[in-house]
């Protein structure tokens, strides 16, 4: 088992590698420049000379370099700005930067601002979120799963199967906008739709508090949650209904068991090994859906993070974003392909 | 019981679906209700600033008799949520000039001198006064007295140069220079500013002249990351300090925008910002474990790039920063403020970033914001201002500012360089049908560039007429006809063809382009439109690779027209705020003579001529300015619409007395009722 884990695990850096120089090449070859973005004019006073200002940003930020160095530069641990590591010309005031010293730069807009640390708040407000919806979606999909393959063929199932596959179906912002526009103050007024806290959170106690945030979570981990529940629990019947169609369950029928107790003990077990395998790509998958939902509801997490880097082309932003939602995927992966490991001794020695 | 949860769940979507279609459907049947066109509240010829205080709110409609109601008495206290499109990169103005900046300063930092709100006429703030003297500049190797007696008003005194050191107080010594031993006259160029003593930063540290130098000569170290604007302090020649409470700066030529820069300009706190500062206690660490030492250029720019204080203000203003969170900025009171009676009544300012326009606007609904200046003409025109959330806190109204939006054309594309093909393509915009069916009415249309409200601007010109028929025959003459027979206007082998670049969901610019493709077809000119990514719109305007774009400008009241339309910026290969790349030796001629010029009513002429000029050659489009729409909540008063940006004053909002929360008086430490104290 160990020398499993170490092949997986050796096995991600390369491909971890391989993402960040596609996002590296993605990025550079985009139409759009950094320079002109962080230095743009509109909006503002007409007479202003903006060339030389972008001339000295790109100096700045590297952007005069050739690529290669670019990418040295982003991977690290060498900086290798005129501030960087002496054996690469610099000053030494700062030695050390890119993924393999855990360092992303600063942001090119708000220059002050350590982007490594600006994500580890954006990521304490995402996982979260991210993590509830999981859960609920798991909690949710699995009794709604086993319940559809039981029933199949009536009217409820086939009312809940259309109504799953339309939540499926939908984009993200739309459902979004229609939870906004249903239970926000312009329609019921029930739930708050912006931001994660009331204008006087701050005011409120303990208990207050936390309700306050969960009010505010509420829509947007329903948006999270209802189009990977909804993905999850057909996944749930179809295994389900398989298994219940499969010989041992016929035994266990023929044994005389009880049909809770097949549907349960014999056909669940069997039925939920394919569930361990989608736990890696749905960690990732809503990470990104993160983009959209963090957009919609103005949360200041890791996808709006993202999305705010991209629009402003600030490389450093999208990079980190990119490489650690990369990361978060191969761990995920890496972890469903453990626990799948521990479930089937077969895949190990495979 | 799953039938039961299913048809509950099916239900909700059910409704969720209806109020999903119920705003689609109340728009498309506006489209077609009578226009409902604003009442004129605003006339905006007239422009801002000449508004009654709070003339939206519906406490103050006018009565049968024509008067209005007073104003509630005000408190002081509470709090005011505002909107902000977007967080600040820095509250360092240096670093950071930005429109979201400068709109968080105003109410926590001061500036030299302070414009007007109504007159817009300069005025002291933390400079009690000042003075603008002339400067000679001797011949090299001109036997002439030192410097220092060469500054003053200087008069022409025949086949000599009269320095007046002390206008009004002429003496004996005063010296007389005779003209073959100067090289020029450099008038307005010394800016001597008197600094107001007692002042106080946020931390309780003394304001003096150091701070103020200091802000100046930062813009010297190439390194330190203030963007565009150090092309405006580069011409601040020498700031020196002559005493503890007066800075003196010389420019090193004549330049009419001296006195704005220098007076408007951020200062910064020397003791916090300035590493050679005797009170910068990292620069004192430094220099006692190196007595040696002193920092490099670079040094002290990286300490001024990334000081903690860019984000962790401290400012001179009656507003501290006390809090900085993702999605806001809040300011609270600052007791040691100078200016007690200009202090503000509200007790916290927050300022809260919500991006996208629709989530604000739901935000408001909600009651998260207290102001909210972005709505667009559906929202304020359409139901969502009709519902009890809306009505029963908020009020709406709007304001022009100096915003006009344009369609830029690309001078180096053949089918664009003959201006008679421009002013045709001026004469295809029906703005008074987009004004009825976009903005509803609340818009107005430009001739020329510049805030609509500047003495510069020439009112009295009146904008090409929608005239399909005379644009065709003056697309004839210019030999544009339809040779091939493709329905298109061609010349030389070059169809008369433009691609058309808005920005991303840019609603206005789409409704625009969509409806002048309609106008432009008509005539046999095809109008191709492209929505493109931000980031690729600028760099294809960057480098002249577009033939005609959809954009705004935001200018000041009065700005320096070179960089956008003279030719030294408009070559081929020059990249420049001159993108459309207009070089024409009269425009040169009068931007270099307004550059010099001083006397701000002559001044305002030429840039009147300026703007006459550039209208004959119509190197944009000029189209419209549209007023910002604004919810405001109702519990707030003493709104007012003012001239200058951001056209609004928060610390002359308050809440009226007998609100919860507030109190009569300031504070008891403070200079006590600010009523009672302007009946003294």
């Amino acid at each position: 088992m160990l020398r499993y884990v170490l092949r997986r695990l050796a096995w991600m850096v390369p491909t971890l590698l391989g993402i960040t120089l596609v996002v590296f090449a993605a990025v550079h070859a985009a139409p759009g420049d950094a320079a002109a973005m962080a230095s743009s004019a509109e909006g503002s006073d007409p007479g202003l000379d903006l060339e030389a200002r972008r001339a000295q940003f790109r100096a700045e930020h590297l952007l005069d370099q050739p690529l290669t160095r670019q990418y040295l530069h982003f991977l690290g641990p060498f900086d290798l700005s005129p501030q960087g590591h002496p054996a690469f010309g610099g000053s030494g005031a700062h030695p050390w930067h890119g993924l393999l010293a855990l360092d992303f730069g600063r942001e090119f807009g708000r220059t002050g601002v350590p982007v490594a640390e600006e994500l580890g708040r954006r990521l304490a407000v995402t996982i979260p979120l991210a993590l509830l919806s999981i859960l609920l979606a798991y909690g949710i999909a699995i009794p709604l799963g086993i319940l559809s393959a039981v029933r199949r063929g009536s009217l409820g199932e086939r009312a809940a199967a259309l109504s799953l596959f339309a939540l499926h179906s939908v984009p993200a912002f739309w459902l979004g906008l229609m939870l906004i526009l249903l239970f926000g103050a312009a329609g019921l007024g029930w739930l708050p739709v912006v931001g994660l806290h009331d204008k006087d959170a701050q005011a409120f106690g303990p208990v207050a508090y936390a309700w306050d945030t969960v009010r505010h979570a509420i829509l947007p981990v329903a948006t999270l949650t209802l189009p990977t529940l909804a993905y999850l629990s057909r996944q749930v019947k179809g295994a389900m209904v398989e298994a219940l169609e499969s010989d041992y369950v016929r035994a266990a029928r023929a044994k005389g068991l009880p049909e809770r107790a097949v549907v349960l003990r014999h056909a669940l077990r069997n039925s939920l090994l394919p569930l361990v395998t989608l736990a890696g790509s749905i960690l990732p998958a809503l990470i990104g859906g993160s983009v959209v939902v963090e957009t919609v509801f103005t949360i200041p997490g890791m996808g709006r993070y993202a999305y705010e880097g991209l629009l402003s082309r600030d490389l450093n932003v999208i990079l980190a974003t990119t490489t650690l939602s990369a990361a978060m995927t191969l761990a995920g992966i890496l972890l469903a392909d453990l626990a799948y490991a521990v479930a089937d001794p077969r895949i190990r020695h495979a | 019981m799953l039938r039961l949860r299913l048809v509950v769940g099916l239900s909700l979507l059910a409704v969720g679906a209806f109020a999903a279609l119920a705003r689609p459907w109340e728009r498309a049947t506006a489209r077609f209700a009578p226009v409902l066109t604003a009442a004129p509240l605003q006339d905006p010829g007239l422009g801002p600033g000449l508004l009654p205080v709070d003339v939206f709110h519906p406490e103050r409609r006018p009565r049968p008799d024509g008067t209005l109601p007073p104003l509630p008495p005000p408190a002081y206290g509470g709090r005011v949520i505002v909107h902000l499109d977007a967080m600040p990169k820095s509250l360092c103005a240096t670093i950071d000039n930005s429109g979201i900046t400068r709109r968080i300063l105003y109410e926590v930092h001061e500036t030299l001198l302070l414009r007007d709100w109504e007159t817009t006429e300069w005025k002291p703030d933390l400079s009690l006064r000042w003075e603008v003297q002339d400067r000679l500049v001797p011949k090299p190797g001109a036997q002439v007295p030192p410097p220092e007696f060469l500054i003053g008003a200087i008069r022409d005194v025949g086949d000599a140069w009269f320095v007046d050191p002390k206008p009004g107080y002429v003496s004996t010594d005063t010296p007389r220079i005779a003209k073959a031993d100067v090289e020029s006259v450099e008038r307005g160029t010394v800016l001597t500013f008197h600094l107001r003593p007692g002042v106080r930063w946020h931390d309780g540290h003394p304001f003096d002249a150091r701070d103020v130098a200091f802000s100046c000569r930062i813009y010297e170290n190439k390194s330190v990351d203030c963007g565009e604007i150090r092309q405006r302090f580069l011409k601040v020649e020498k700031a020196e300090i002559l005493d503890y409470l007066t800075v003196r700066f010389t420019c090193a030529r004549q330049y009419f925008n001296a006195l704005d820069t220098l007076g408007d300009m951020c200062i910064l706190p020397a003791h916090l910002y300035d590493l050679s500062d005797p009170d910068n206690e990292d620069g004192n660490r430094m220099r006692a474990a190196n007595p040696g030492w002193t920092p490099g250029e670079k040094e002290e720019a990286r300490y001024v790039n990334e000081n903690p204080h860019n984000r962790d203000w401290i400012g001179l203003g009656p507003y501290r920063v006390a809090q900085w969170t993702s999605d806001s900025v809040e300011a609270v009171r600052f007791d040691g403020y100078f200016d007690p009676m200009n202090a503000g009544y509200v007790d916290t300012i927050r300022w809260r970033a919500i991006p996208d326009s629709d989530a604000a606007f739901q935000a408001t609904l909600n009651g998260e914001l207290d102001f909210f200046p972005r709505m667009s003409a559906e929202d304020y025109f359409g139901g969502s201002t009709q519902v009890q959330a809306f009505t029963e806190r908020f009020y709406k109204g709007y304001f022009y500012t100096p915003n006009y939006w344009y369609v830029g054309w690309n001078l180096y594309r053949p089918q664009l360089a003959d201006v008679s093909v421009r002013r045709a393509l001026a004469m295809l915009f029906d703005f008074e049908e987009f004004k009825r069916t976009f903005y509803k009415g609340l818009a107005v249309q430009v001739t020329g560039p510049g805030s609509v409200y500047a003495p510069g601007y020439d009112r009295n010109l009146k904008p090409l007429p929608y005239d399909p028929a005379k644009a065709a025959a003056l697309l004839d003459q210019a030999g544009w006809t339809d040779h091939d027979g493709d329905g298109v206007r061609d010349k030389d082998g070059v169809a008369l063809e433009i691609e058309l670049l808005t920005p991303p969901n840019d609603k206005v610019g789409t409704a625009f382009g969509s409806k002048y493709q309609e106008n432009l077809a008509r005539v046999g000119v095809r109008l191709r439109l492209t929505g493109v990514e931000w980031a690729a719109l600028i760099e294809r305007r960057r480098d002249r690779n577009f033939d005609a774009v959809a954009l705004g400008w935001s200018p000041p009241l009065e700005s320096d027209p070179e960089q956008i339309w003279h030719s030294r910026w408009g070559g081929k290969d020059q990249r420049s705020s001159n993108f459309v790349g207009l070089q024409d030796r009269p425009v040169d001629e009068l931007i270099d003579r307004g550059q010099r010029e001083l006397d701000a009513r002559k001044r305002a002429g030429i840039w009147q001529e300026l703007h006459r000029r550039i209208y004959d050659l119509q190197p944009y489009l000029f189209c419209y300015n549209s007023p910002r729409k604004f919810a405001m909540s109702r519990s707030i008063r003493g709104f007012q619409i003012v001239p200058l940006d951001p056209n609004y004053v928060i610390r002359r909002w308050f809440y009226p007395e007998g609100t919860p929360g507030t109190r009569p008086k300031l504070a008891a430490s403070a200079a006590g009722d600010r009523a009672s104290e302007k009946g003294k």
